[in-house]
């Protein structure tokens, strides 16, 4: 699969998943215009990524999630409909100070770190929202392949198969 | 016909007489060969000056159009606080919102309509809040209304529309800056955005002819030397606005006939070369108006904030009249030390501003009638937090030059609270002095003190180096290296912890006497604190009550290659030695090491970097770097909570225990004393769900102190976790973890509400399966954890 399509996904899920508003990917995001190796130079590739909306349920920022976070999410969505991640992290950053313990702003934090290559980065973060999912097995699965993407770009390829265990382990 | 001198002749006698002896010579009859001769060397000479003279100049247009033209001021870096998020729900009491106003120098005014005013009605404010340039928004100027309910922001209302605000930011507090050798600092202006007012009344008092002249004055000269004869003093300056800025810009303040040369020239040619309002726009950013310590005030832009906490366009007409009065010598117009002095020139000025209608005579009359405004508890640009600052400084030396740092303007946004930072350094200083003086320690009683969050990352908050706070020396914080002492026990316990199959709570250690020999024959026979041994102690035991005996065998039944592995997964980069004294904390780190240590346990197995900076923007307001929140999973989080149950009972029944009185009922939070040898250092780090804190107490010549770390370091810790809005530790059973009551002395499970029963943290099923009941006898029953019920 070409990695347009794979971060076409990724950014939908990630607007989408925001506030849980849209299904299907019905309005491609703009590309953020970074070139990027096909997937086939891959050294392995993940089952279940990239993480398609139609295929993945949506994850939602939680029900006591506070209107001040709210708010930053919904400027975080704008930042990435227009390509703007770094914006988008920073938003999403001053959310998590607000709510440290909510797993889902740690989950989309990860999800913008993946998009600007920053694997390492989007794993730790993948692995503190699943510290914090409380028995959430779809955020859960959502992050194992997080972990199991970052891993598999990094080239670590036990690490990754060991991450899609976990997310055939939680379907 | 006799020889009547020409012209000629005239205008060389004079040029003679200019030249000094050689040309004086008279001529001599007859010699007119050699006066020839000397003519040609007198052409010769003036040739030669006159060539030296042009060059001069043209080096003099060079320098002036060099250095003006990419004249780069020296602009410190400004550093600031963290922000202040508003939202409803968040937790923080009135009294707090109100120091955090002070540290913003947000004035009390009612009604509060002027941007950074407020007004407090019981718990709740109404004031109006600055516009500020963040990272990725504009903040603009709002007029609100806070209100607090319990200890929580409980609405937060836009006054003007009416509406609910969902979230904003306050200003950032500016907490000091980076200054270049010279220590000037400035806020640059631009012409188009400086106040009218401000250049009329420059060119009033200061040069009248400024628009016309070409650099130079002579009548303005003329007039001040007639003047300065008649007074008998040098009352008037003839230098115009072009030379003054000269003067500042590249000459010295030396008084010499060379140097006047040099000005009046270098103001001719920087008056050919450059308009009016550059020149105005150079003189406006350049002048000294003022000095805050070893900090030089340059510039309105700066002199408007240090001396009345507003921006130039908020200044009225009295006070632009005041700033230019200083100009003439900001000492000898000290607003503090010589307010009439300086009121009454201020006056003057308001007279001649009317006297030339730049203004009304009412408006003269009324701005006369105003006090000078000068804040006088203004916050000063040179740091109050030096400790803190150098933390900061160190960090960006990583990817930035001293000299960026103290030239380029930057904006850096730091993680510090500037509330909480002042709470410690108050606590600090009464503290440590109270205890110096119960154990005589004659003023040598030195301290270090951290306190940083550690969700969503570990950031520092508060920090303070030294006994005295603003004592901007020896950061005992980042540099001072002690033994740790038992701080070291909770890896030794994780290690073990970290085995299900082999370790829990209860399993038993033997605390009785040990000696062990070192392969180079040398003898070691640790003691506990108590100089006790206890026989056999569960596991949980030893922790609570810091056995060193039980420890150590531990330890050595782990191995070395466990325990350092623990160690380096926990951050710790210093070379450890495998000996069973690093058991007991012989290892040497310093306050930052160690929370570095604790935030994993802190942080449910995560580790972040330390940070101090949040964001740096370059003097436009655009970003440079941001420092992202990154955390790394280093063990598993529920081995962590494991043992952060263990280490709550430190402060529940343990060591720590004397704390609870310091801190608020229902705030669990866990941690562990550390007192070395002889009680030379005393040590305390702990943590509540969102704050970790380390505190050292001891002498710069490791002299005893009689402080254990519970007497000591744990009182200055108790103090400033009682203060901070924070989040209590909670435990919950789950998939992996379960939690259950324990009896520690019969090393059993035992049943809810037993008197000696704490509830503990256990591997899923690594607890032992037999209980006991509150007596003891064994029984069958629940042990397990309901809800929250320790809190």
């Amino acid at each position: 699969m070409g990695s347009g399509v794979m971060r076409t996904g990724l950014s939908c899920l990630i607007v989408c998943g925001f506030l849980g508003g849209c299904t299907g990917v019905s309005t491609p995001p703009p590309s953020n215009g970074v070139g990027e190796p096909a997937s086939t130079e891959l050294p392995f590739t993940v089952p279940g990524l990239p993480l398609d909306s139609d295929k993945t349920k949506l994850i939602t920022p939680g029900s006591q999630t506070s209107p001040a976070v709210l708010k930053l999410l919904d400027q975080a969505r704008a930042a990435t409909l227009s390509g703007d991640l770094q914006r988008a992290e920073v938003l999403l950053e001053r959310a998590i100070r607000i709510e440290p313990g909510n797993p889902a702003l740690w989950h989309y934090l990860a999800k913008v770190r993946l998009q600007q290559d920053r694997f390492n980065e989007a794993a730790g973060l993948a692995q503190k929202s699943n510290a914090l999912s409380k028995g959430d097995k779809q955020l859960q699965a959502d992050n194992w392949r997080i972990i199991a993407h970052a891993r598999n770009r990094n080239g670590d390829i036990a690490g990754a198969r060991e991450a899609q265990d976990h997310v055939d382990a939680l379907k | 016909m006799p020889h009547r001198p020409t012209r000629k002749r005239k205008k060389s006698e004079k040029i003679h007489k200019a030249l000094g002896r050689f040309s004086r010579r008279p001529r001599a009859a007859g010699r007119s060969g050699q006066w020839k001769i000397q003519r040609r060397h007198i052409w010769s000479a003036l040739g030669v000056l006159t060539v030296l003279f042009v060059a001069y100049v043209i080096y003099l247009d060079f320098v002036v159009r060099e250095q003006f033209a990419s004249k780069r001021w020296a602009i410190p870096a400004h550093v600031y606080a963290r922000p202040l998020e508003l939202f409803v729900g968040l937790p923080f009491s009135p009294d707090r919102f109100a120091k955090e106003l002070l540290s913003l120098n947000y004035r009390y005014a009612y009604p509060a309509k002027d941007p950074a005013s407020y007004q407090r009605e019981a718990d709740n404010f109404e004031l109006t809040t600055r516009e500020f340039r963040f990272w990725d928004a504009q903040e603009p100027s709002r007029a609100i209304r806070v209100e607090f309910t319990g200890g929580v922001v409980t609405a937060l209302k836009d006054r003007t529309s009416g509406k609910d605000i969902d979230l904003m930011r306050l200003d950032p507090a500016f907490i000091g800056g980076i200054y270049p050798a010279h220590h000037e600092d400035r806020i640059l202006l631009k012409y188009a955005d400086v106040p009218l007012l401000l250049p009329q009344t420059l060119i009033a008092i200061e040069d009248r002819k400024f628009l016309t002249h070409h650099g130079v004055d002579p009548r303005g000269i003329a007039r001040a030397v007639w003047q300065n004869l008649k007074a008998g003093a040098t009352e008037q300056g003839g230098s115009t606005i072009t030379q003054q800025l000269v003067k500042n810009f590249y000459l010295t303040n030396e008084r010499s006939l060379w140097r006047k040369f040099n000005e009046v020239i270098m103001a001719l040619l920087l008056e050919a070369h450059y308009e009016k309002h550059e020149i105005m726009e150079a003189y406006l950013n350049e002048i000294y108006l003022g000095q805050d310590g070893q900090r030089a005030i340059h510039g309105f832009g700066l002199a408007s904030r240090f001396y009345f906490e507003k921006p130039l366009n908020e200044l009225s007409t009295a006070q632009i009249a005041t700033m230019v009065a200083m100009i003439r010598g900001p000492g000898y117009y000290n607003p503090e030390k010589h307010t009439k002095r300086l009121l009454l020139r201020r006056n003057l000025i308001l007279d001649t501003l009317a006297e030339f209608q730049i203004i009304s005579k009412a408006e003269a009359d009324r701005a006369k009638r105003e006090e000078l405004g000068v804040i006088h508890e203004r916050r000063s640009g040179t740091t109050d937090y030096p400790a803190f600052m150098d933390l900061v400084q160190r960090q960006l030396r990583e990817y930035y030059h001293d000299e960026d740092l103290s030239s380029e303007g930057l904006r850096i946004f730091t993680t510090m609270d500037p509330v909480l930072q002042s709470d410690l350094q108050g606590i600090v200083q009464k503290r440590v002095e109270l205890l110096d003086k119960q154990r005589r320690l004659n003023g040598k009683l030195q301290v270090a003190a951290v306190i940083t969050s550690i969700n969503p990352s570990v950031e520092v908050l508060a920090m303070v180096g030294d006994r005295n706070p603003r004592f901007a020396g020896f950061n005992r914080v980042i540099d001072a290296a002690r033994p740790i002492g038992s701080l070291m026990k909770p890896a030794v316990y994780l290690t073990a912890l970290s085995q299900p199959t082999k370790y829990n709570w209860l399993s038993p250690l033997d605390d009785s006497t040990l000696t062990l020999k070192s392969p180079d024959g040398q003898v070691w026979s640790p003691h506990n604190y108590d100089n006790q041994s206890h026989g056999s102690v569960a596991m949980i035991s030893a922790l609570t009550h810091s056995y060193n005996l039980a420890t150590v065998r531990l330890g050595m039944e782990l191995g070395f290659p466990a325990i350092l592995d623990t160690l380096h997964r926990l951050g710790v980069k210093r070379e450890i030695q495998p000996y069973p004294s690093t058991l007991l904390g012989s290892t040497e780190m310093t306050p930052i090491e160690v929370l570095q240590m604790y935030q994993n346990y802190a942080s449910g197995g995560f580790q972040s970097p330390l940070r101090a900076i949040r964001e740096v923007l370059n003097s436009q307001g655009e970003p440079l770097r941001r420092y992202p929140i990154e955390v790394q999973k280093t063990f598993d989080p529920e081995a962590i909570t494991v043992l952060n149950t263990g280490l709550v009972q430190v402060v529940e029944n343990g060591t720590a225990k004397s704390v609870r009185a310091q801190l608020p009922k229902d705030l669990m939070v866990a941690g562990k004393t550390g007192t070395t040898n002889d009680t030379r250092d005393s040590w305390f780090a702990g943590f509540s769900a969102t704050h970790v804190g380390v505190v050292w107490l001891g002498t710069d010549d490791n002299q005893p102190t009689g402080l254990s770390g519970s007497t000591g370091a744990l009182r200055i810790w108790g103090d400033i976790m009682a203060k901070v809005p924070t989040t209590s530790l909670a435990f919950e059973s789950n998939d992996k973890l379960e939690m259950h009551w324990v009896n520690p002395t019969a090393k059993q499970l035992t049943q809810a509400g037993c008197p000696n029963a704490m509830p503990l943290g256990f591997l899923k099923g690594s607890a032992p399966a037999a209980m006991v009941n509150c007596e003891g006898a064994p029984t069958q029953g629940n042990s397990h954890w309901f809800g929250n019920l320790f809190k």
